[in-house]
């Protein structure tokens, strides 16, 4: 998993509240058990019409939106179905970090386990960021202080001291068990003595 | 109860009517209300029975059941469905199927007009051929009512499976109490 330290970008802004996963990305895309891919039919609906033009009103085929690694979006983003395919996209589009008030929660911790960061922020502060998506002008996220950074003003985001471990280090599950193979592999080779009667051969 | 937007919880009364933007003083609310309404083609404070439906899908995980496919039987003995309206029921299971073959349930759905189907992948997200056309509009016993669920454009009301019997009967969203008795 990629490490998140700090990013830099102007932010996309789509003023859409209870943003599913449906959305995010239809369910005839979920076929894939693939991570990668998917990035061209994020939200596939509103990106494209009926003939797979890219629709221009929609901001993510606007420059310089469409090379944003930040959306900001209205409040219990990525509610809907439990599909991992949603931070899977999000992230193959060029996004690893979404900003609302609120999140459904699978939506949520799935983020952590692909190396995007979900930031919460009060509905005023999102009002104020997403300025700066209009203005087409640059913010910039400090995971590790834990702030964004905007013109010349900053605010503070809380987060979970452990999911911000793992994002600072790109630890998904998998590297977290990987990190005890030593003790793995150990108990693995004392199991033999130990517990014969379990192995077959 | 019936659902008028894209959101389970855009809910309303079969005796409400669909919500009126207007009336909505929070500005995001307002704006999804709206959205909502035009993707569903509906317009404010209309009458949830004025609502045609084109299509009926009962099945799903939350209303395959046993329990459910006898309920909406009792809803649909000796009457046929509108002649406008096409309707699938889709058992939760094989053995759920097994089971209402063996009440006689499949002959109430087959001889009101419904059809009667093999248990699997159907309505509830639109993955095979079993989906809606652009602004085709359902009364689904489905669980989700997002954009596109049921197939680009299309248009979901999610109900229970009396309701969505009642809606089969009518034509419209309909009260399922003036069916009982």
């Amino acid at each position: 998993m990629q490490k998140f330290n700090t990013l830099k970008s102007i932010p996309a802004y789509l003023p859409i509240v209870n943003i599913d996963t449906d959305m995010i990305i239809p369910k005839q895309f979920l076929k894939t058990i693939k991570r990668t891919g998917l990035g061209k039919n994020l939200f596939f609906e509103m990106r494209y019409d009926d003939n797979g033009k890219e629709i221009n009103d929609f901001v993510l085929n606007q420059e310089p939106f469409n090379n944003s690694k930040i959306l900001i979006a209205g409040n219990n983003f990525g509610c809907g179905s439990s599909r991992e395919h949603a931070p899977w996209a999000l992230l193959d589009f060029g996004i690893t970090c979404v900003i609302s008030s609120s999140y459904a929660d699978i939506f949520y911790s799935n983020c952590f386990k692909n190396g995007i960061l979900p930031i919460i922020l009060e509905e005023e502060k999102i009002k104020e960021l997403s300025e700066y998506a209009n203005r087409k002008e640059e913010i910039a996220v400090d995971l590790n202080d834990q702030k964004i950074i905007y013109g010349n003003n900053e605010i503070k985001f809380e987060i979970d001291p452990f999911k911000k471990k793992c994002l600072l280090e790109g630890l998904d599950d998998i590297a977290l068990s990987l990190k005890k193979s030593v003790k793995i592999q150990n108990f693995e080779n004392k199991l033999k003595d130990k517990r014969p009667w379990i192995f077959n051969d | 109860m019936i659902t008028w937007g894209t959101s389970p919880q855009d809910v309303i009364t079969i005796d409400g009517k669909v919500p009126n933007p207007q009336n909505e003083k929070d500005e995001d609310k307002k704006n999804s209300i709206e959205r909502a309404l035009k993707y569903m083609g509906l317009t404010p404070d209309m009458a949830a029975t004025d609502i045609k439906i084109d299509k009926v899908f009962i099945g799903s995980c939350t209303n395959g059941r046993i329990e459910d496919l006898r309920e909406a039987a009792k809803i649909l003995k000796d009457k046929k469905i509108s002649s406008h309206v096409d309707a699938i029921v889709v058992p939760g299971s094989g053995l759920v199927k097994e089971q209402a073959e063996q009440e006689g349930l499949d002959k109430i759905f087959v001889n009101s007009g419904f059809e009667w189907r093999e248990p699997g992948c159907s309505m509830c997200l639109a993955m095979n051929a079993d989906k809606l056309k652009p602004e085709e509009r359902c009364a689904s016993t489905s669980n989700r009512n997002f954009e596109g669920r049921q197939g680009r454009g299309g248009r979901t009301h999610l109900v229970s499976p009396g309701m969505a019997a009642a809606a089969a009967i009518s034509g419209n969203l309909d009260d399922v109490r003036k069916y009982q008795n």
